[in-house]
């Protein structure tokens, strides 16, 4: 047997989290359960767009570091970046814009500040916004009769619901749900939420496993679910974050998130909220991510809250149905500026003897 | 009872591949051992004996030279038969004797004889102890009696500390020794609250262990001293000098304790002490924690000082695996050996074989400011920060921003998922300070 070298380093000689490049690949696995659910009824066109962005990251990424000792295409972060762009374009998109939009969040927003680690926002949100106010109506074409389309289309044309309730405005435009609904909700009433004193109303099963056009990540909801239980059990997300953002975008969505819909104050529907217009993957991906978030505790949960706030602004006062991931954008810049706050305030810049 | 702790940071720190804190084992002695010199702080020890001389189990063949200096025995009966230059696991080289075993043993396996320190005077246990080595059980490794006299000369009110906090767990040594030898623990306090006329003892303990510890302050308080229990946390680095002294100041200011500096000893270095005063013993032999994934029978082991690390493995079973690196102390702080003849001296602690698994992947990456490190800094750090200001050579910005006051205790690197050097470019800037900035 081949004797290996027995080597010296400098302490600590253990470690007690995984490698960035083991958390990366954990991630890039994950990431593909929603997808493979949306693909399972669409053709499998939403694995064709993460074919498209996975092999145009590889390759640009193997392209970028021809030459140097750079390995960055074999840490996996190229990977979960393509996927997470993959997961928050529309299924129906143009399959020429994942390709531009992989370009633009390899090339402009990851390797132009330095690679892993140096980037200052999320490469697929900054992508995502550059196909978005790029070609506008590719993106809102590829997104026509989806239902978070089709309940802003109801809404434009002065429908409401005395409830408030979304889901009634999506049923009087026309969108019904399936028969195994009816089946699956009652099933899950009677074993499940009435013993607890809850019950789950109609449409939301199915609403969980749409045919219809959308973002991929909400088409696959049921598949990312299981992505963030992965995500925290493996500690690579940390909970403080998505739960600081869910509480307060959910707090906001009950107070006021039936007004748009001619409801009336605490009457939102936190549930439609969540499920849809990419909220989980902000939740867990996106502000979930520290790397582009604040420095402290407290500034930590400063800025999840006001993120939650503002997703909550955008989607329901803006009226962007998708207006989610650019107020994570938002949420991104002001996050450089309260870093430096942090450092004066906590880290006390001050402290020359 | 209220928990005193460090107000920030910290981590809990476990390990599978870590002896038991059950009991110890006696190791067999082996027929060479490697004696240092150079076993304490200050520089080596003037040797008195020459190669091809015959010696005795416990006789001198080291003369302390000068401050941070401290006699070396033999711990074996036996002859010189070289003198070697020794780089020691801290990077300090020094004159090493290596005896091989032949005669008796004058005190192994023999009743010890007992010796009354009650009716001595201070100088002459001060004396009594420096003539037999001891110095603090783990690094620097200060000779104990410099540490009583500046005590007892400084005129300032000086409390004693025991520190019994085992934050980790590569100190289960520390923990057996307390089970095995808790009178000896009990009266080497005494002994030393004597020499530096201090009158109060704190018992600083992880909240964990407080009933390992409460039998000690009875006999301690039967040598009319004031014992106290001082529960504190369990995460490391709670055991390292400045979260205790965090953690103690805030007891004190609650108990209206007047003090005006902490006297802190280990447990086994109070083992030592009582050796020394009441066996009339050098430091001969002491526990120490030997295991790693690669060892077959991780175990708690007596040993003679100068027996090196390979026969202290043979002793645990050997290897079950390669291992990937050799560790003197914890894998925490602890530093890289790459020869297995090196010697363990008065301040080794542990022996970790580390495996390939266990080592992990140690390449590093680029920085993700993922902010693990800042969330366990026990200083409240910047880590990310310290090291990129370090990288770039900004070493006067860095220690404007707090790097010299990182003791090194490791939290941030054993956090980083691109397993960056944190504690050790945080630590260059301090030494560098100003440098290029």
């Amino acid at each position: 047997m081949k004797s290996k070298a027995l080597t010296v380093g400098v302490p600590p000689h253990v470690f007690q989290v995984p490698t960035t490049t083991h958390a990366m690949w954990i991630v890039s696995a994950c990431l593909l359960v929603p997808i493979l659910q949306s693909a399972g009824n669409d053709g499998f066109r939403s694995l064709l767009i993460a074919a498209i962005t996975v092999g145009t990251a590889l390759g640009l990424e193997f392209l970028l570091s021809a030459g140097t000792d750079s390995r960055s295409y074999s840490d996996g972060s190229a990977v979960a970046s393509a996927l997470i762009l993959c997961l928050i374009l529309p299924n129906n998109i143009n399959l020429f814009m994942p390709f531009i939009g992989t370009i633009f969040a390899i090339v402009v927003i990851k390797k132009s500040f330095g690679g892993l680690g140096s980037n200052w926002m999320n490469p697929a949100a900054g992508a995502w916004l550059f196909l978005r106010f790029s070609w506008p109506e590719a993106f809102d074409s590829a997104l026509k009769g989806s239902a978070l389309s089709m309940l802003s289309s109801s809404v434009s044309k002065g429908m409401s619901d005395p409830g408030g309730s979304p889901l009634a405005l999506l049923k009087v435009s026309g969108w019904k749900p399936g028969n195994m609904d009816a089946i699956l909700t009652n099933w899950l009433n009677d074993t499940i939420l009435i013993p607890l004193g809850a019950e789950l109303p109609g449409a939301y099963t199915d609403f969980m496993n749409s045919p219809l056009p959308g973002l991929i990540v909400d088409r696959g909801i049921l598949g990312f679910l299981l992505v963030s239980i992965v995500l925290l059990s493996t500690g690579i997300v940390r909970w403080t974050l998505p739960l600081v953002y869910l509480v307060s975008y959910l707090a906001a969505v009950r107070i006021w998130g039936a007004l748009p819909y001619g409801g009336h104050l605490f009457g939102g529907d936190m549930l439609f909220a969540l499920l849809s217009g990419s909220t989980l993957i902000g939740a867990f991906i996106f502000v979930g991510n520290p790397s582009t978030g604040t420095k402290t505790r407290t500034g930590t949960i400063i800025m999840a809250a006001f993120a939650g706030f503002l997703a909550y602004w955008f989607r329901f006062r803006g009226g962007d149905a998708y207006g989610l991931i650019a107020s994570l954008t938002v949420v991104n810049v002001l996050a450089i500026i309260a870093r430096r706050m942090e450092h004066r305030a906590f880290f006390n810049i001050g402290r020359k003897k | 009872m209220k928990k005193y702790h460090f107000p920030q940071g910290g981590l809990v720190y476990e390990d599978e591949y870590a002896p038991l804190a059950i009991s110890s084992t006696i190791a067999c002695i082996p027929a060479v051992l490697v004696v240092p010199l150079m076993q304490h702080s200050g520089i080596q020890a003037i040797p008195v004996v020459s190669v091809g001389d015959t010696i005795h189990e416990g006789m001198v063949i080291g003369r302390a030279e000068s401050k941070g200096s401290s006699n070396v025995h033999s711990p074996i009966p036996g002859r010189i038969v070289r003198m070697v230059r020794w780089r020691m696991s801290d990077g300090r080289e020094s004159d090493a004797f290596v005896i091989r075993l032949s005669g008796s043993f004058q005190k192994l396996g023999k009743r010890p004889e007992l010796f009354s320190w009650n009716g001595l005077s201070v100088h002459e246990l001060q004396r009594m102890i420096a003539e037999k080595g001891v110095v603090e059980t783990e690094e620097p490794g200060r000779p104990v009696n410099e540490l009583l006299s500046h005590a007892r000369n400084s005129n300032r009110r000086n409390v004693l500390v025991l520190n019994a906090v085992i934050d980790d767990p590569w100190l289960a040594s520390e923990k057996v020794l307390l089970a095995e030898r808790q009178a000896a623990v009990a009266e080497g306090v005494a002994i030393a609250m004597k020499v530096a006329a201090i009158s109060q003892v704190l018992i600083a303990v992880a909240f964990n262990d407080r009933k390992v510890v409460e039998p000690l302050v009875s006999l301690i308080e039967k040598f009319d001293v004031k014992a106290t229990i001082v529960l504190v946390g369990s995460k490391y680095p709670q055991r390292n000098n400045r979260e205790l002294f965090i953690a103690l100041s805030a007891f004190t200011r609650n108990h209206s304790i007047e003090y005006d500096d902490f006297l802190l000893f280990n447990l086994s270095t109070t083992a030592a002490i009582f050796d020394a005063a009441r066996y009339n013993q050098p430091m001969l032999e002491r526990y120490i924690s030997v295991g790693g994934a690669s060892v077959k029978h991780p175990a708690v082991l007596r040993v003679r000082i100068g027996t090196r690390i390979g026969d202290a493995i043979a002793e645990c079973g050997g290897f079950i695996e390669e291992a990937s690196r050799i560790i003197i102390g914890s894998p925490l702080r602890g530093r890289a050996v790459f020869d297995l003849d090196t010697p363990i001296t008065k301040t080794t602690q542990a022996v970790v074989a580390l495996s390939a698994e266990q080592l992990g992947n140690l390449e590093s990456h680029a920085c993700i400011s993922c902010g693990n490190c800042r969330t366990v800094c026990p200083v409240g750090l910047d880590p990310e920060r310290l090291h990129k200001l370090s990288v770039l050579g900004r070493y006067k910005e860095a220690v404007d921003e707090g790097a010299a006051d990182c003791h090194g205790c490791s939290c941030c690197a054993v956090v980083c998922p691109s397993r960056l050097p944190l504690r050790t470019t945080i630590m260059l800037s301090a030494e560098r300070r100003g440098g290029r900035a």
